[in-house]
């Protein structure tokens, strides 16, 4: 299985390390007890110290090397040799800028710190990448603009694409309006629909390396990134292939504009939708649908239906503009047009305020922030629509021949079944930022009727939503970060946006496709752990088929057997450890972070007998809570001697088991420090700190049953920018556990 | 309200000079930059928006228009460039339109095309005058040009001239207050957000009113708060003040003639240097708001029926001051000149009601009505 | 020095499109003109609409580039000319000296011996720092910085430094890369709030949205206490004035888009601290586009946070260090004159190419750049955006350079 395991361990004396810490007692303590040799050096990150490793790795064969000296963080480049497994003991953040000098308690931590550094470094083995043929062919689902454009843009790039469109004709929605938005500077003239839409459609089927599937729907797709199967149905005939990473851009639905009717919608046949009214002008029929008589006064209502907490509570972000637009097309085919628009707040957002000036300045436009009292026909058939707050200093009353109401855009998804966790058979979602967008049984009765992707995942056939039906990122920061690996939605699917800002979503998603197929090929990860060839490996013969591991992996990248059995699906897999943690059986383990790595170093840890030496052991999560850490020893905070920090990759991967070795060892207390959760959760895993506080809930009650008092267990949220409160949260918990008293185990 | 927007009326105050008026967003800049803008009522972003919905009757009504003295603050701090400054003077300019006798004339006198008409009504005037009396230019002695013109005819000219463009803009005044203060009818009354009527109320009487507005006039006192703009303060002083002396010497003149026998007052009689002294006044009044006009970006344009009035009013200093200055070289001259100063004055009386002059009466009667509705803005005069 | 795709800018979306890059596989050369990485973001306190600190996103970034072994960044480094086409780029740079080397383990010895101080340009100079400093806590590379204009080479330093580190010699030098695409992210500055004259711009308690930012701050001059400039004092009352510059013909003729969330960020940033402050936002329209409207309706619902439609135009001062802020509520009609404690300008996102140009790029009037074959401008060098969408953009960036990369 592996190598010999060949360890060094070079403490570092620079930026006051030595003068906090007794190095060389170290040394000779880690050399006696662990038999791996120690060197130490003045000034480890110059180049006579990175030179006298890089010798010894050669020299000495080292496989692994600890460095003992600042914080991981710090000086990666610099401590990179390659191949060889590097465990950064942060003895400068972490001990030195942190701790009483030359005392005792100091000393201690130090040397837990070094021990833990060598226990974990001894039990870190060399990860194999998961290779296998993969395609790196790509599918876009939707063939409307944002579908058309990240099939050019891939197929460009010299990727070959699989366009799949359920309808006969590409297009989508575009192929219904007359005009588009201008996109680009001065961002003034409108530009036509059907001359945009027929380069794009033509650029696509001249392209040799874009195969395009209308009238076709996906039957099912099934594997992980680089090997997913792709079943599609046309016109009832099936056809399969494999690609390598999935966009979906299947747009927008219309709000339902019967749910209107206190805006005239359904009464009055002369109330119509913006989309009604883009295929009027798009037929050039701009005439009264009650009598046929041509429209010279025209309505907009804006926000119908929308920002309004009983229909669309959000904003659709474009009909201010479309509505603009529609106004402009009204106001060139008929001179005499009056055109009245109705907003609540005029948002056209950013350089769009350029399109608000040319409408603006068209003497057939009248605007006006106002909110609809009233609409009704009057005798010769006419609308008259009433408008309350106004800024024309009173209501107004208006006659038109045609209201146009500017309803919002559903996601293509809203409505649909998209996973268990979503949608649990029983009980509410398990977890507290998920909001459903629909009722359950309305979602269920969809279920295996109405489907986009219909992935054959344990967790459900489609990619997981945010909020209102949108497989939209969650972080502001990663916009592509998806819950089902290799597979990015783009344009209105994921959220409202122009057809420009569709165009620049379909080559943002079309990038992270592309990168995806190159990443997997490799059997790399991609982000936040971008390139990591290390995944978990299953010890299946002890599985006891729990199911947890299924259920909780954020990414739904296990599949089942019949039986319960976990399948691991490595490509889809981000490497959080959500799995190991989640595993009571302790059989899920990376080759370089492990349960039995983890135990190791909690093992390390010494627990004197002495009252007043309290140990706690804290988990951080690497992202958030360790770089607090660091911050505020940066800044010349302080905090107690009695807690040994390890840095994880996401609470989500902190094992009960840990929490019971560790007391049954005598540790007093394990506090856990980890990101946010709940509705804007900050945890880079999706549930990693939410999960972790789950656990713990289920572990205080084991601790009751042992006699221990729960609050020796403790979780708190952290963000990164908390470091001023590091202190405060760490002494604090050691005052805690000061007060409930020594762990009774301690000694066994 | 039942509103019709319309774009004719919107394409009228454009045509006057409100060419900037679509690109309003408001935002409402101009009514606080506004030092004349009262708290309760405040302008131009309301009468802003009436006007790119075109809602005239709603506009011909507003006082406000009026008070705005158009120092341009507003258009200076405007962020989308719509000039409410420009517009609202465009706006006067179809108030005056709108309510001066017969409105045609309006739109004659201020349509450029008819200019050559309207100088050529005065010479024709002037020209029979002369051939029906037989009239001729003396070619030696003392420059006196009722040598040439009785001073008599002169005179009824200016009273008949001066009477009638008295009582059109009385007219044109009769018409503006029923439209300030009239309920229905065929124009709308203004309402303020509590929905009460403007009505003739507030804490001061209306003759109250008119003295206290006039006493603003006089002082200048909101043309003084106006900050963009400052030297337009002393500019508008000068031209006023400098017209008003003008006026009194000629008043003084008639009285002098009529009333104590002297035809000819001395040139060093209170009532002459006066008169001098205005038309010094006045020109340079002129030439400052001219100067402005060209170079200070933050007021320059104007419509043509802005120039007409001021370089008429220019043309009166410039070509009485020369007639003065060749009547005291004794070049006869001073007789051809006489009758283009003739003209000049010509065209600035008789037309008066439907030019920009106009402004001098509906200003007055709106700063009045604001003072006795209470309307007036809270400035620190 | 040779890349496939040239990177120029490390802010949030130049360090999202290297790092893109890099990780799709290709060779990337990032410059940025501060001494550390991050850009505006790392100025910022919180990111709406989560409130949640733009440092977590800043550390996964980082650390992925520092997995990337194919992207090299090089800091206080400005791209002075573009030239060549598509494939085929060469690009001048130049990089300032930054008196302190590799080897420094940001011990912090330095600062304690230097004698100058100099006022913190992190914190837009409302504390002072020393002329040899580390720019904020996360500052990457984790590396020191001399103010050379401010420094009078002492030598303390050099003498304090057990690491050898510093080299008050430094020069500038001109580094040639050659590039087949480059990526434009050359970002924004705050818009000048002393152009904008009717606002009072001078008075100390009338600071900006970034201003705002660096107060709440915990690595800010006050440690993340909102206080006002002038006397340190807690406000109770604090007006916002929107479109400060932003949709403005004088000044930033565009809408700066991000503008309304921010301030929204902020008075709940105040209402966190000082639970009695009352909060007066005036707008002239609300942009809070999306689901941001969630972010609104959330903000809105606290009843000493006031929306009032209306631009505030004129700031005076009261005298007592208060201002007195003139509106017209437009919803009402009627004028709005407020004192209050402090005011907070939203001051606009102006294209950092719009002050300072790189010759051989084009621009719009605004100066925005525009996107041509193998130029591309991602974030707010080609429109006004938030990190969200610049991040986008910066992704999608990435495919159009590899694509002639790949060509």
């Amino acid at each position: 299985m592996s190598e010999e395991k060949k360890v060094a361990v070079y403490i570092c004396k620079g930026c006051g390390i030595g003068d906090a810490i007794d190095v060389d007692k170290i040394k000779e303590v880690v050399e006696n007890e662990l038999k791996v040799p120690v060197k130490v050096h003045d000034h480890l990150c110059g180049s006579e110290g990175v030179n006298m490793i890089k010798n010894d790795i050669s020299g000495e064969g080292l496989n692994a090397v600890v460095i003992a000296a600042c914080s991981p963080r710090v000086k990666k480049e610099v401590f990179d040799f390659g191949d060889v497994f590097v465990e950064r003991v942060n003895l400068r953040e972490g001990v030195a800028w942190t701790h009483e000098p030359k005392d005792e308690n100091t000393q201690m931590m130090a040397e837990d710190y070094v021990k833990m550094g060598v226990v974990k470094a001894q039990k870190a083995e060399k990860p194999e990448p998961y290779k296998e043929e993969t395609s790196k062919d790509i599918l876009v689902v939707g063939g409307g603009v944002t579908g058309l454009t990240a099939a050019i843009e891939i197929a460009n790039a010299g990727y070959k694409v699989y366009l799949v469109e359920k309808e006969a004709e590409l297009g989508g929605w575009v192929k219904n309006f007359s005009k588009i938005l201008p996109g680009k500077y001065p961002y003034k003239e409108m530009v036509d629909a059907s001359a945009y839409l027929d380069e794009k459609i033509k650029e696509v089927e001249e392209n040799p390396n874009i195969t395009v599937y209308t009238s076709t729907i996906i039957k099912s797709i099934s594997g992980q990134p680089g090997m997913f199967d792709v079943v599609v149905s046309r016109n009832g005939s099936e056809e399969s292939f494999r690609v390598g990473a999935i966009v979906v851009a299947t747009g927008w639905k219309p709000y339902d504009a019967s749910k209107l009717e206190n805006l005239g919608y359904g009464k009055y046949a002369n109330v119509i939708t913006n989309v009604e009214l883009e295929k009027m002008l798009k037929e050039g029929n701009l005439v009264r649908p009650s009598d046929g008589k041509p429209v010279k006064n025209v309505a907009f209502i804006l926000c119908a239906g929308q920002r309004d907490a009983e229909h669309i509570p959000y904003c659709s972000t474009v009909c201010c503009l479309t509505s603009l637009k529609e106004a402009l097309c009204i106001r060139e085919m008929n001179k005499d047009a009056n055109v009245y628009v109705f907003y609540r707040d005029m948002r056209t957002v950013g350089i769009y305020e350029e399109f608000y000036k040319r409408a603006q300045d068209d003497e057939g436009i009248f605007l006006t922030k106002g909110t609809v009292k009233s609409i009704y026909e009057d005798e010769w058939g006419d609308l008259i629509v009433e408008v309350t707050d106004t800024l024309l200093g009173e209501d107004v009353k208006v006659r038109v021949d045609l209201v146009v109401l500017a309803t919002g855009m559903l996601s293509s998804m809203y409505g649909l079944y998209t996973t268990k966790e979503e949608y649990p058979e029983e009980g509410d979602p398990p977890y507290s930022h998920i909001k459903p967008a629909v009722p359950k049984e309305v979602a269920f009765e969809k279920k295996d009727k109405e489907w986009i992707l219909n992935l054959q995942y344990r967790q459900g056939p489609e990619l997981p939503t945010l909020r209102y039906g949108m497989p939209d990122s969650h972080y502001i920061c990663f916009p592509y970060e998806s819950r089902r690996t290799g597979i990015y939605a783009a344009g209105c699917v994921r959220a409202p946006m122009t057809v420009r800002d569709c165009e620049l979503d379909a080559r943002g998603a079309a990038l992270k496709a592309i990168q995806t197929v190159e990443l997997v090929a490799e059997g790399k990860t991609i982000f936040p752990r971008t390139g990591d060839i290390d995944y978990p490996n299953f010890f299946l013969q002890r599985c006891t088929q729990c199911k947890r591991c299924t259920e909780e992996c954020p990414f739904g990248s296990l599949d089942e057997d019949e039986k319960g059995t976990p399948k691991p699906n490595p490509l889809r897999c981000r490497r959080c450890g959500i799995c190991f943690g989640a595993c009571p059986e302790k059989i899920i383990s990376f080759k370089q972070y492990s349960v039995d790595m983890i135990s190791s170093m909690l093992k390390a840890v010494s627990v004197p007998n002495e009252e007043d030496k309290p140990r706690i052991i804290v988990f951080a999560c690497e992202n958030d809570a360790y770089p607090a850490i660091d911050m505020a020893a940066k800044n010349g905070l302080k905090f107690n001697p009695f807690v040994r920090i390890i840095p994880v990759r996401c609470l989500g991967s902190v094992n009960v088991v840990f929490i019971a070795d560790s007391l049954s060892r005598g540790i007093d207390g394990i506090l856990l420090l980890g990101c946010k959760f709940g509705e804007d959760y900050q945890c880079h895993f999706i549930r990693g700190s939410e999960l972790a506080n789950r656990r713990m809930d289920n572990v205080k009650e084991t601790l009751q049953r042992l006699f221990l008092e729960p609050e020796r267990v403790k979780l708190v949220e952290v963000e990164i920018s908390d470091w001023p409160k590091i202190p405060e949260i760490l002494d604090g918990f050691v005052e805690e556990i000061k007060k409930i008293g020594p762990n009774p185990y301690k000694g066994f | 309200m039942a509103v019709e927007a319309d774009p004719t009326f919107v394409r009228e105050v454009i045509k006057l000079g409100g060419k900037t008026l679509k690109k309003c967003m408001q935002c409402a800049t101009c009514s606080v930059i506004c030092p004349l803008s009262p708290e309760d009522n405040p302008f131009p972003r309301k009468e802003m928006i009436w006007a790119q919905w075109g809602l005239k009757e709603k506009l011909l009504r507003d006082p406000n228009v009026w008070l705005c003295h158009n120092c341009n603050d507003c258009s200076k701090f405007c962020p989308r460039d719509a000039r409410p400054g420009d517009v609202l003077a465009a706006l006067r300019a179809r108030m005056i339109a709108e309510y001066s006798w017969p409105s045609f004339m309006t739109k004659i006198v201020n349509n450029p095309v008819f200019f050559p008409l309207f100088v050529l009504i005065p010479i024709i005037l002037i020209g029979a005058l002369i051939s029906v009396f037989n009239l001729s230019v003396p070619t030696s002695g003392e420059i006196i040009y009722s040598r040439f013109i009785p001073m008599e005819y002169v005179e009824a000219g200016g009273f008949i001239f001066g009477g009638l463009a008295v009582a059109i803009a009385a007219i044109g005044l009769w018409r503006f207050w029923n439209a300030l203060t009239e309920g229905g009818g065929k124009t709308v009354v203004i309402e303020p957000k509590e929905g009460a009527e403007v009505e003739v109320q507030g804490g001061m009487c209306f003759i109250d009113a008119v003295f206290y507005a006039l006493k603003d006039i006089l002082k200048h006192s909101w043309f003084k708060v106006c900050e963009v703009n400052r030297n337009r303060y002393y500019a508008h002083l000068l031209m006023f003040y400098g017209f008003l002396a003008l006026g009194v010497t000629a008043g003084m003149d008639v009285i002098a003639k009529y009333v104590f026998g002297m035809p000819h007052l001395p040139i060093w009689h209170p009532a002459k240097i006066l008169g001098n002294l205005g038309a010094i006044a006045l020109f340079l009044g002129c030439s400052m708001v001219i100067y402005n006009r060209l170079t200070n970006p933050d007021a320059k344009g104007g419509s043509y029926f802005d120039w007409f009035f001021l370089l008429t009013l220019y043309a009166v200093a410039i070509t009485g001051i020369i007639t003065e200055l060749a009547r005291l070289a004794g070049s006869t001259a001073a007789y051809y000149l006489y009758v283009v100063h003739l003209i000049a004055v010509f065209m600035l009386i008789a037309y008066a009601p439907y030019s920009k002059f106009a402004h001098l009466i509906y200003r007055g009667v709106a700063m009045a009505y604001a003072k006795a509705t209470g309307k007036e803005p809270k400035i620190p005069f | 020095m040779e890349a496939d795709i040239l990177v120029i800018g490390g802010g949030i979306s130049g360090l999202t499109a290297a790092i893109e890059a890099a990780e799709t596989g290709y060779n990337v050369v990032l410059v940025e003109k501060n001494p550390y990485l991050g850009g505006r973001v790392v100025q910022l306190t919180r990111y709406f609409p989560k409130i949640c600190p733009p440092y977590c996103g800043m550390e996964i970034l980082l650390k992925r580039l520092q997995n990337c072994k194919n992207l090299k960044y090089i800091t206080m480094a400005e791209v002075k000319s573009v030239s060549g086409s598509a494939g085929n780029f060469t690009v001048k740079v130049e990089k300032k000296p930054r008196f302190v080397t590799d080897a420094c383990t940001a011990c912090g010895e330095c600062v304690e011996v230097c004698p100058v101080e100099i006022p913190n340009p992190f914190n837009f100079g409302m504390d002072k720092c020393k002329a040899i400093y580390l720019p904020h806590e996360m500052a990457f590379p984790q590396i020191y910085v001399i103010d050379g204009e401010a420094c009078d080479k002492c030598g303390q330093c050099v003498s304090a430094c057990k690491y050898n580190a510093i080299d008050l010699n430094m020069k500038s030098e001109e580094i040639t890369i050659n590039a087949k695409a480059i990526i434009v992210a050359t970002g924004w500055n705050p818009y000048d709030k002393s152009k904008l004259t009717n606002l009072l711009p001078d008075h100390p308690n009338v600071i900006t949205n970034m201003m705002m930012e660096r107060l709440a701050s915990p690595n800010g001059p006050t440690k993340g206490k909102i206080v006002r400039p002038s006397d340190g004092k807690e406000p109770k009352t604090i007006a916002f004035v929107q479109c400060a510059g932003s949709r403005d013909e004088k000044h930033l003729p565009f809408c700066s888009a991000i503008c309304c969330l921010a301030t929204m960020k902020h008075a709940l940033y105040v209402r966190e601290q000082i639970p009695d402050a009352k909060v007066y936002v005036f707008y002239i329209d609300i942009r809070a586009y999306g689901r941001y409207e969630d972010f609104f309706a959330k903000v809105s619902s606290d009843e000493n946070i006031q929306f009032i439609k209306g631009k505030v135009a004129k700031i005076e001062d009261a005298g007592n260090g208060n201002l007195i802020v003139h509106a017209e509520d437009t919803s009402t009609g009627k004028k709005v004159s407020m004192e209050v404690e402090m005011v907070v300008l939203a001051t606009g996102m102006q294209p950092s190419t719009a002050v300072q140009k790189i010759e051989g790029l084009e621009y719009d009037d605004y100066g925005f750049v525009i996107e041509k074959e193998g130029i591309i401008p991602c974030g707010v060098a080609r429109k006004p955006a938030d990190v969200a969408s610049s991040n986008q953009d910066a992704t999608g960036a990435v495919l159009k350079a590899i694509q002639i990369v790949r060509r």
